[in-house]
């Protein structure tokens, strides 16, 4: 049973954390649903506090390129403002109509162009939370820079939930950028893909974003260029010329509506495939990128489980889509692949959450989390054993 | 334990030449580069592997001796100042880069090592290391990791905190772990973002494992004249409002144009009230009209002049001229204290105002060199630390400062952290809520509190000291 309560104001906000976690043993912050289920499955019972009425803009200063509001405003609303006055918060994130600014913080997604713009993290400036003891904490600040105490803004990103509500944040922002375009190179061999992955690398060009597609046509690797019409059209034909001499088949470029609209659904492709039971975000060296893939892809085939991946060429963060056959038993190898490689693997959508722990966190990194967790959230009622399953509080 | 059996002790885990006790070899550790207060530590210990930093921190989390990590003690809030008695870990003998990974363009380093080193190694290969402090020359990555250090290109490229992927950290239990690492993303809480900045209070930071930067191909860096203060601050702004994206937009007033003219004698004209270097940089394609639209702006502003740098060797003595810039200014007094506060850009003119009527009411020379484009600013305060008067002033108008980056809804630092310089103005930012949860995090980290006590946050006696202010010049020297 999930009771829920939807505060009118931060006061209320951080009065109903305080009254929920003397009463339920599980309290969830409850934005619009788009990442509800990341992480490990909260117990049945509990209260879900929702920030939809926290919709507010609280402070817009174009000239400074700050802006604070609300954490139950959309991303997708937040960024129309934002465009009247020729600004964007340029993180890409699956869906951001069903994004709201605490979600965005609390479970952090992984944006787009990444390359460009870097993580949630980079642009997040200051926080207002409520603790689950109905205190309203502030970190950070409402300028760009600042390093005054701890930068509890880190620790806030992507602890979904865990730590306390997100009632108001603020980020810098930037301007639209002149002009974008797409460019798309296929090959057909991973040798091929491979070496222009690494060229890439030691050219001039600077994309915003570098997707890397493997299915079973072979492989794509879609570069994105943001700025002004010169640079953009000098890194497109750079591009061309590179990708093409090292045997990829070039497409097209892409500009305006075209470019708009395949972005954007490259985007909301990282949260998956649709047709995929199982979603795993799995990060490696770039280097070790496109190995990791193919593997991926052919242990699927010996167990039975179809898989496609999507990955960030640049940063090594690739997302493997897979349904059907021993799932288990293959996300499980390909944990522990991406841990002897140093990286990481979390789950982001899974047929049997209850069957897989989601973070596959252990030793003294996990043994702080918790402390942390124990030390903010006393009470422990704050989304517990989502982050590492309740068996091993 | 008596001092000559910690010493004993410290000497059997490091060896002998990395151990110092005695008073002359101790006094050059007294302070890092805030000067207003100093310290000697009981031991400097100088350890050359991860493993020595974990015996030196099992011996002291043993035996409850306080302990602090310094780099090159370039840091200006007093954050590296030892406690009586306490042990140093000076990591100045940590200086190897471990690991050059040009493919997926990343390095693992010791945290000794200097930051410009690390620059220079990766340069033939054409990458380098962004966060560039004034005191990239001396200063060491795992100092910029405890202060989360910026740097006059932090504008375009970001500070340290977006440039650590990894942390291998010696716990104020002597355990050694790493926090993040070689690849991007890491799961759960984001440990490394929250050592980042934490001003050595949570462990010893040992190795770092960092991103590198492509060098932009194409560079256009120009300087700006202006009559006053005010016309350079609105330039500053209209470039910021204007979209106008530089790698680095810094300004510097009269007193330290006359300074840098003085020891490098770029040719500045002797009257101009103030300078803005804007450098911009990217691809060649597009450079040539961004600038024009700089200069036009920086033009329509009432820069009385703007020049280009025609070359690199020009580019490279206007940016050495802009590093040294508060060393110069030490030749106009006997002391000074770089003061470091955070305002909206849009209220540069206005605050930059009342730091001049601060100035004026307190009788005290302020010089102002700064990242106008964060509108983090730096004002220094020239005095003589020798008359007690006037670092009881100093004390004040650095007050009054930050009072003014508050007012307009700044910060008390952007860059230099709070050390134990701004360790009781932190009451002014933060409610008791807000430090109560550092606190919790603190704890969580440090939980005997014997990693560099007393920094960063206030402690509760902090108010009878707070009264005292102006003050220990005498008690600690």
């Amino acid at each position: 049973m999930t009771r829920l309560i939807v505060p009118e104001d931060l006061f209320a906000l951080a009065e109903a954390m305080r009254e929920a976690s003397g009463e339920a043993a599980a309290v969830e912050i409850a934005g619009l649903g788009e990442r509800a289920t990341w992480g490990n499955p909260l117990p049945e019972d509990r209260i879900a506090i929702s920030t939809a009425r926290l919709t507010g803009v609280v402070d817009y200063a174009p000239d400074d390129m700050v802006v604070s509001a609300e954490a139950g405003l959309s991303l997708a609303a937040l960024n129309d403002l934002l465009s009247a006055r020729g600004q964007v918060l340029p993180l890409e994130v699956p869906f951001p109509e069903r994004t709201t600014l605490g979600g965005l913080v609390a479970a952090a997604p992984v944006p787009l162009a990444r390359s460009g713009y870097g993580l949630v993290r980079d642009w997040l400036l200051g926080l207002e939370v409520a603790t689950s003891e109905g205190a309203l904490v502030k970190s950070g600040a409402r300028v760009v820079k600042s390093v005054a105490g701890y930068d509890l803004c880190k620790l806030y990103a992507g602890s979904l939930g865990t730590l306390g509500a997100i009632a108001r944040v603020t980020f810098r922002v930037r301007p639209v950028p002149e002009t974008h375009s797409l460019l798309s190179a296929r090959w057909t061999d991973a040798a091929g893909a491979e070496t222009a992955l690494a060229a890439i690398q030691t050219t001039a060009l600077d994309p915003a974003l570098a997707i890397l597609r493997c299915g079973r046509g072979g492989f794509e690797l879609v570069v994105g260029f943001d700025g002004s019409h010169e640079t953009v059209a000098w890194q497109c034909a750079e591009a061309a010329r590179l990708l093409g001499a090292l045997g990829g088949a070039i497409s097209e470029p892409q500009a305006g509506e075209g470019a708009a609209s395949r972005r954007a659904a490259l985007r909301d492709a990282l949260a998956g495939s649709p047709e995929a039971s199982l979603v795993a975000r799995v990060s490696v060296l770039p280097s070790e990128l496109l190995r990791f893939a193919c593997e991926a892809r052919a242990e699927g085939e010996a167990l039975g489980v179809w898989c496609e991946a999507i990955a960030q060429a640049q940063q090594g963060t690739l997302w493997l889509s897979a349904e059907g056959g021993d799932w288990l038993g293959w996300v499980e190898a390909q944990r522990t692949r991406a841990h002897a490689l140093g990286g990481s693997l979390v789950i982001e959508r899974s047929p049997a959450p209850e069957r897989l722990d989601a973070l596959g966190l252990d030793g003294t990194p996990l043994a702080l989390m918790r402390r942390l967790k124990a030390s903010l959230d006393p009470s422990g009622c704050l989304a517990p054993g989502r982050l590492w399953p309740l068996s091993v509080e | 334990m008596t001092r000559d059996a910690l010493v004993a002790s410290l000497v059997a885990i490091c060896g002998r030449d990395a151990v110092l006790h005695r008073p002359e070899e101790l006094l050059a550790y007294d302070c890092d580069a805030f000067t207003l207060e100093r310290s000697a530590p009981g031991v400097v210990v100088l350890p050359i592997s991860t493993e020595q930093v974990a015996g030196v921190v099992r011996l002291c989390h043993a035996r409850g001796i306080p302990f602090v990590p310094r780099g090159a003690g370039t840091g200006l809030s007093g954050g590296c100042l030892s406690s009586p008695g306490g042990v140093m870990i000076a990591l100045t003998r940590m200086t190897r880069i471990m690991d050059l990974d040009l493919r997926n363009r990343r390095a693992t380093v010791e945290a000794g090592l200097v930051n410009l080193r690390l620059t220079q190694a990766s340069t033939p290969d054409g990458l380098c290391y962004a966060p560039d402090p004034s005191s990239q020359m001396a200063c060491t990555i795992g100092g910029n990791v405890a202060e989360n250090s910026g740097g006059p290109h932090t504008l375009k490229y970001g500070v340290t905190t977006n440039h650590v992927l990894g942390l291998e950290v010696v716990l104020p239990d002597g355990e050694v772990v790493w926090l993040g690492g070689q690849t991007d993303d890491a799961a759960g809480y984001d440990l490394r973002g929250l050592m980042v900045g934490s001003e050595g209070t949570f462990g010893v930071v040992t190795q770092a494992v960092v991103r590198l930067v492509p060098i932009a191909p194409g560079v256009r860096t120009m300087l700006a004249v202006f009559g006053t203060v005010e016309a350079a601050s609105e330039a500053v702004s209209a470039l910021i409002a204007a979209g106008v994206l530089p790698a680095a937009l810094e300004m510097m007033d009269r007193m330290i144009i006359q300074a840098v003219e003085a020891a490098f004698g770029l040719g500045l004209p002797q009257d101009a009230e103030a300078v803005l270097i804007v450098e911009l940089d990217g691809l060649e394609a597009g450079l040539e009209r961004a600038a024009h639209e700089a200069v036009a702006i920086l033009n329509a502003h009432g820069a009385r002049e703007v020049r280009l740098a025609q070359d690199e060797a020009e580019r490279s003595r206007l940016w050495l001229a802009r590093k040294k810039a508060v060393g110069c200014v030490g030749r106009l007094a006997p002391s000074k204290v770089t003061q470091d506060g955070v305002i909206p850009r849009s209220q540069l003119p206005p605050v930059l105002r009342r730091i001049a009527e601060i100035a004026m009411r307190h009788r005290v020379r302020i010089a102002n060199v700064f990242h106008a484009g964060d509108g983090n600013l730096h004002p220094i305060i020239l005095f003589d630390e020798k008359d007690p008067d006037q670092v009881r002033r100093v004390w004040a108008a650095g007050q009054e400062i930050l009072e003014a980056c508050l007012d307009v809804g700044g910060s008390i630092t952007g860059e230099h952290g709070i050390g134990v310089e701004k360790r009781d103005m932190m009451p002014r930012m933060f409610t008791e809520a807000d430090l109560d949860l550092m606190r919790r995090v603190r704890d969580v980290f440090n939980p005997e509190g014997l990693c560099n006590p007393g920094k960063l946050l206030p402690t509760a006696k902090s108010c009878v000291e707070t009264t005292r202010r102006g003050r220990s010049s005498e008690a600690t020297r």
